[in-house]
């Protein structure tokens, strides 16, 4: 082999290996779960949201502008279909606070209140999220008749990962058995509210 | 071509050629791959960059930013798809670029491609159609026909999918667990199409081989084919040449032919004009009625023969024209009834001789004047009259003359004759040169054969044809002449009335008698070097009443015209002979014309081919006149050009 030739081999090996880092880390990063954070065990009596005493309640808390969301709204659209009226489903989409008079409105929060089955909660100021102990875009709340926590994760593979999932496996077992081997999972997606913010 | 190419197939260097053809098809073959490898490369580049820029305008739409709470920051999916985007355009462009066709090239390239589908999975959030970049890919990279290729992609998307399945297996199977089952399910589709595509190449290559073989083949065909052609070429060229100097030869054969027929006609013409004019003269000086009965059949026998002689003489040359397609004829005004008169007129001797009757009858309306050549159709009808006359010895000959009422009108004569008649295997050889009806024919009743075949291509060329009608032995034949008559608009049309001729019962045919005061107060001068020849002329000159000079020669001519001219006493004619020694007729005649002679000179010539008439006149001669001499006409042509009247056309002097 030629010198040239060997110079040549040598660069294409080592593209190819920064090539291999640079898809280990995308990988990495597409499938590195948000941290979890502790939850409630049972439904908040103060809390604005209504749980239905007859049927399972599903809290799913979403970032109006994460990219990531609409893959967690589409799996919850799939659930909605298949487990109809067992579930009471709730999509909380976090709203700036209501002294700023904003509200944020997305393809995100068009999508989730175009899909029949599920209501839509504007959380101004994440007050709901902080209650609940939800943190990261795409986090469900599955709660059964008596306000038990029953489930807490996502319901996608990873970030904006669509397709069958731990979490959406876990959810239908639930409703459907009243029992599962998963009672949490890993959450892929952004953060609903900056660390260490308070509700506003 | 093919049993050439097989031939040279055969030969003993077999087993060379075999080795040669391999080496030529191997490196048709590396020129063909190293041309598509490079052509590939260089698609493959293309569609990187085409990749980059749809993977950043996806990214874009699909994951622009992330969120901590309200506090957006750019995507890594977006980061990636322009950082590593571009990082993985880079090498494959570089190398695409300046090492196209090469191996590393075409591996990196697929190493590259596997990571582009890699990346776009992650950018699409793992979609299950963008998986399918993956099998596209690998059919597009089987284009290199490289199954190699194949392998180190295959061995990508492997590692790739290796690694997602351990770093989170749910993302690849649905489950949080590693499922080995699973990998080989996913392994084995790979590897399915994998197959598939390196037979694809594997067959491919096979058959480019075989066409590169084909090739190889092709082209030493070819070679030999070339060769061949080149070969032959030269031989063509080499036949070329042979073939040019043969016609060289043959033109100048031609030549000699022609120059010999010029040669033989002016050294027989010439003394028989001596021969025919002197018996002439004996006729005619004196009483001859007065001579023994000896003496005069003598003198007949003599010009008869030297007629005769001259006679074939003519046809030989008249076939040999007709041989070297030379033969022309001229488009004159034409007099049919005098033409007619004529012809009965030198037909009467031999009428006469055999106690037969010539009678000329016309049908119906006919032209006064016809275009045509006169002296040609005169020679036809004298032809095959004379033929009637000669092959028939009781009873007589008839010529119908009548008009064919076709657009272009012909003139037909219809010769009948009382006479032997012909079978039909005679008539069968009548128009075959040297062929006379048979052997018996020529013995019995002389001729050379060749009348009838030169008369036919007369007529042919007067626009007509000469046509056996009916020949019946014992009973008679019927020959017919048709000639074209030209235009005859304007010509009047007239009753004939028939020429009858019978028995004069004179063995003796007389010539005609001159006028003695014909040429009276003519001053001549002759140019003629034959001796007997310049008696004969004067005799006849001054006999008409012409007062002669002769000279020997051209220059002399010259002189003596030009000294006369300055004295103020020109002659009134020069009869120019044109070939005499010292200076001939034709550079004589062209030098007094270049001195500014103006007067008369008629050309005196025993030669008889082609084109010696124009080249007369050509040269400045005012008329023409053929040897052996018809004193007749010669006096009749010295006093057109001494005396002319308007009403007078060339008539050009005939074979007698």
């Amino acid at each position: 082999m030629c010198p040239r030739l060997r110079m040549r081999t040598l660069c294409a090996v080592m593209w190819f290996a920064c090539s291999g880092v640079a898809i280990w880390a995308l990988t990495a990063y597409s499938f590195t779960p948000a941290a979890p954070s502790p939850v409630l065990k049972t439904w908040p009596v103060e809390t604005a949201l209504v749980r239905n005493s007859n049927r399972y309640t599903a809290l799913l808390f979403l970032q109006p502008h994460c990219p990531c969301s609409r893959a967690s709204l589409m799996e919850a659209t799939h659930l909605i279909e298949e487990l109809g009226v067992n579930v009471q489903w709730v999509a909380v989409l976090q709203q700036p606070s209501a002294a700023t008079g904003d509200r944020i409105t997305t393809s995100i929060t068009a999508l989730a209140g175009a899909v029949p089955g599920l209501s839509t909660y504007s959380d101004a100021g994440s007050v709901e999220a902080h209650r609940f102990g939800a943190t990261i875009s795409g986090e469900l709340l599955l709660f059964d008749p008596q306000g038990k926590l029953c489930f807490h994760g996502g319901l996608t593979g990873g970030r904006g990962h669509e397709g069958v999932s731990v979490g959406s496996l876990a959810v239908r077992d639930w409703i459907r058995r009243g029992s599962a081997t998963k009672v949490t999972c890993n959450v892929y997606g952004c953060r609903l509210y900056s660390t260490g913010e308070g509700p506003q | 071509m093919n049993e050439l190419l097989e031939n040279r197939f055969r030969t003993p260097g077999n087993a060379e050629r075999q080795s040669r053809l391999e080496t030529r098809a191997r490196r048709f073959l590396e020129a063909q791959n190293q041309q598509l490898y490079r052509r590939t490369d260089r698609a493959l580049v293309g569609l990187m960059i085409l990749q980059w820029l749809f993977a950043i305008g996806l990214a874009w739409v699909l994951t622009p930013t992330t969120w901590d709470g309200d506090r957006a920051a750019w995507s890594p999916h977006w980061v990636s798809a322009v950082g590593l985007g571009a990082w993985l355009v880079a090498l494959p462009l570089y190398l695409g670029w300046k090492h196209a066709g090469e191996p590393l090239t075409r591996h990196s390239l697929a190493i590259a491609q596997m990571l582009w589908a890699s990346l776009l999975i992650h950018i699409t959030g793992g979609r299950i159609e963008t998986h399918f970049h993956v099998f596209g890919s690998l059919a597009f990279l089987s284009v290199y026909r490289d199954w190699r290729v194949l392998l180190t992609a295959s061995a990508v998307v492997i590692a790739d999918h290796g690694m997602r399945s351990v770093m989170n297996p749910e993302s690849v199977y649905g489950e949080s667990a590693f499922a080995f089952w699973r990998t080989l399910e996913h392994a084995g589709w790979i590897v399915f199409e994998d197959v598939f595509l390196m037979w694809s190449c594997v067959s491919k290559t096979a058959q480019v081989r075989m066409c590169a073989r084909q090739h190889a083949e092709l082209e030493e065909s070819h070679a030999i084919i070339l060769e061949e052609v080149r070969s032959q070429t030269e031989q063509l060229r080499y036949s070329e040449s042979e073939a040019r100097r043969f016609a060289l030869a043959a033109d100048a054969a031609t030549k000699a032919k022609t120059a010999f027929l010029a040669n033989m006609s002016h050294e027989i013409r010439t003394p028989m004009t001596a021969i025919v004019g002197f018996a002439e003269l004996l006729v005619e000086d004196g009483d001859i009625t007065r001579a023994p009965q000896t003496r005069i059949e003598a003198i007949s026998t003599i010009r008869r023969n030297g007629e005769h002689l001259l006679n074939v003489i003519n046809d030989i040359l008249d076939v040999s024209k007709i041989e070297a397609d030379q033969l022309s004829v001229e488009s004159l005004p034409c007099d049919l009834y005098r033409l007619l008169a004529d012809v009965q007129s030198t037909l009467q001797s031999r009428t006469a001789e055999k106690g037969l009757e010539l009678r000329l009858d016309f049908a119906g309306l006919l032209p006064r004047q016809i275009q045509t050549d006169p002296t040609r159709l005169r020679q036809i009808l004298l032809n095959v009259i004379g033929n009637a006359i000669k092959f028939t010895s009781q009873g007589g000959v008839r010529v119908l003359v009548h008009l064919n009422p076709t657009p272009r009108g012909e003139l037909v004569f219809d010769v009948i004759d009382s006479g032997i008649g012909m079978t039909r295997e005679q008539q069968e050889r009548i128009f075959q040169p040297f062929g006379q009806a048979d052997d018996s024919m020529s013995r019995r009743f002389g001729g050379t054969g060749l009348g009838l075949v030169i008369s036919r291509r007369l007529a042919q060329l007067l626009g007509g044809d000469l046509l056996l009608v009916s020949s019946i032995p014992e009973v008679g034949t019927t020959m017919r002449i048709v000639v074209a008559t030209g235009d005859l608009s304007g010509t009047e049309l007239i009753v004939m009335s028939s020429l009858e001729l019978g028995y004069v019962g004179s063995s003796l045919d007389l010539p005609a008698e001159i006028r003695a005061d014909r040429l009276a107060g003519c001053r001549v001068l002759l140019a003629e070097d034959h001796a007997e020849n310049q008696r004969l002329i004067e005799y006849v000159a001054r006999k008409a009443g012409a007062e002669v000079t002769t000279v020997s020669n051209g220059r002399l001519a010259v002189e003596a015209a030009l000294a006369q001219g300055v004295a103020g006493a020109p002659y009134d004619v020069i009869l120019m002979d044109m070939q005499m020694p010292v200076m001939d007729g034709y550079d004589a005649t062209a030098t007094l014309r270049a001195e500014g002679y103006s007067g008369s000179i008629l050309a005196l010539t025993a030669s008889a081919m082609s084109g010696d008439r124009d080249r007369c006149l050509n040269v400045g001669c005012n008329d023409y006149v053929r040897k052996p001499i018809d004193r007749q006409l010669m006096v009749e042509a010295i006093h057109r050009q001494w005396r002319p009247t308007p009403s007078e056309v060339l008539v050009e002097a005939a074979p007698s």
